[in-house]
């Protein structure tokens, strides 16, 4: 008789998909420890995407943090569905999935609590956080202000899906087919999602170049 | 970006490359594929010869291109260095929960985020499904139930209306023939 071979622990049945790139792989894995209660291995993947996750959540909440709080809830979830997670699919895609649903639920709640409150105060609100310090002179900090708070500005008149579908293709570099798995939509809708989203910016951010 | 090759299947010979500003958002996006440098060289070339033709394509790469540059300068903010520490925070006061509170959190995650990366909201569509289902379930077991009530009420009904016409049956036998010994008794004297 021969021997059976030797069967994976569960860290190592991985989806073929995940497989592919060596990245995923580790996330993947990471999250199956989690699963096995490796905690360490959580600590590995909070590490790694913690700033990709807030710095994204910033973007589409303009509040730090409100950010961080979301993020926190992020990351909360992932712990909790670590019974329950398969890696069916990139783990980067279920993490911001999770973290688009929050802030477009924050957004949504907050649009409605806000009610008849104006868009402008609350830009000049999060535009107090953006001065930077490094910048040497007035007038420098002065353009560089200007800049960034058009830029902003453009950013948060975005509708929430398309300003969402645009940081995470800009910012995170996600594959058209990753922005679909986390809005929860088609591959053809989130390209032309992101083709208005870029001509809404296109004409907004148009006198940047004179 | 192989799904975006569609637009350069030439369609005749006067134009080989139709302007992709002329087809849908979602093949128009071949340009933004280019302004990022996502698309590969050979088609980053065919793309290239059809801007040098066409002004609007021109025209939009530049826009684009300084749309992408604007957007690196919108820097995040640093993150606070308390941030690990409320989260481990949380997952402990989570852990000291009671099971069925973590049970019930835990299937309600699953419903709304998924435990895989493509498995949430898979459930929204079951639900109209599941509506219909409990509804024909409804409706094919009323009927069966209405017989079996009137199967469960018909006969003791029927059994109370005899006992009852038997009831009155015996008290008639016994008025009649209280009659009748009336009737005996009266016609006696005479």
């Amino acid at each position: 008789m021969t021997p059976s071979p030797p069967q994976p622990s569960p860290a190592e049945r991985v989806h073929p998909n995940v497989v592919a790139a060596g990245n995923l792989e580790m996330d993947a894995q990471l999250m199956l420890r989690v699963r096995e209660g490796c905690l360490s291995s959580f600590a590995l993947l909070l590490e790694r995407h913690r700033s990709a996750v807030i710095h994204f959540l910033y973007r589409m909440v303009q509040n730090q943090a409100v950010a961080e709080e979301l993020a926190q809830e992020v990351f909360l979830r992932v712990y909790r569905s670590r019974q329950s997670y398969e890696p069916t699919a990139k783990f980067t895609t279920w993490l911001f999935r999770i973290a688009t649903h929050l802030a477009l639920n924050y957004l949504r709640d907050e649009r409605h609590e806000r009610g008849q409150e104006s868009l402008d105060s609350q830009l000049i609100e999060g535009l107090a956080r953006q001065v930077p310090d490094r910048l040497p002179t007035v007038e420098q900090c002065l353009i560089g202000d200007v800049r960034r708070r058009e830029i902003q500005n453009a950013i948060q008149q975005l509708p929430d899906k398309q300003r969402a579908a645009v940081l995470m293709h800009k910012y995170q570099e996600m594959e058209y087919s990753q922005i679909a798995a986390a809005l929860g939509c088609s591959e053809s809708a989130v390209k032309s999602l992101l083709f208005r989203a870029y001509e809404n910016l296109r004409t907004k951010l148009a006198h940047l170049a004179c | 970006m192989k799904e975006n090759v569609s637009w350069m299947t030439p369609t005749h010979d006067k134009e080989p490359f139709p302007c992709p500003l002329s087809r849908s958002e979602s093949e128009a996006g071949i340009l933004l594929d280019y302004c990022h440098r996502k698309l590969d060289a050979h088609r980053t070339a065919i793309l290239e010869s059809h801007l040098r033709q066409c002004p609007a394509c021109q025209s939009f790469a530049s826009a684009q291109s300084l749309v992408w540059r604007a957007l690196d300068e919108y820097e995040a903010m640093p993150i606070s260095e308390t941030f690990d520490r409320r989260l481990y925070a949380r997952i402990e006061a989570e852990e000291q929960r009671p099971t069925w509170v973590k049970w019930c959190d835990g299937l309600w995650n699953r419903l709304t985020v998924g435990g895989t990366a493509t498995g949430a909201w898979l459930w929204r569509p079951a639900l109209p499904v599941l509506a219909c289902l409990l509804v024909a379930i409804g409706l094919y077991f009323r009927p069966s139930f209405d017989s079996t009530q009137q199967s469960l009420q018909g006969p003791s009904t029927d059994t109370t209306l005899q006992a009852e016409q038997i009831e009155a049956a015996l008290e008639d036998l016994e008025m009649l023939r209280d009659l009748g010994a009336l009737d005996a008794g009266w016609q006696r004297p005479m």
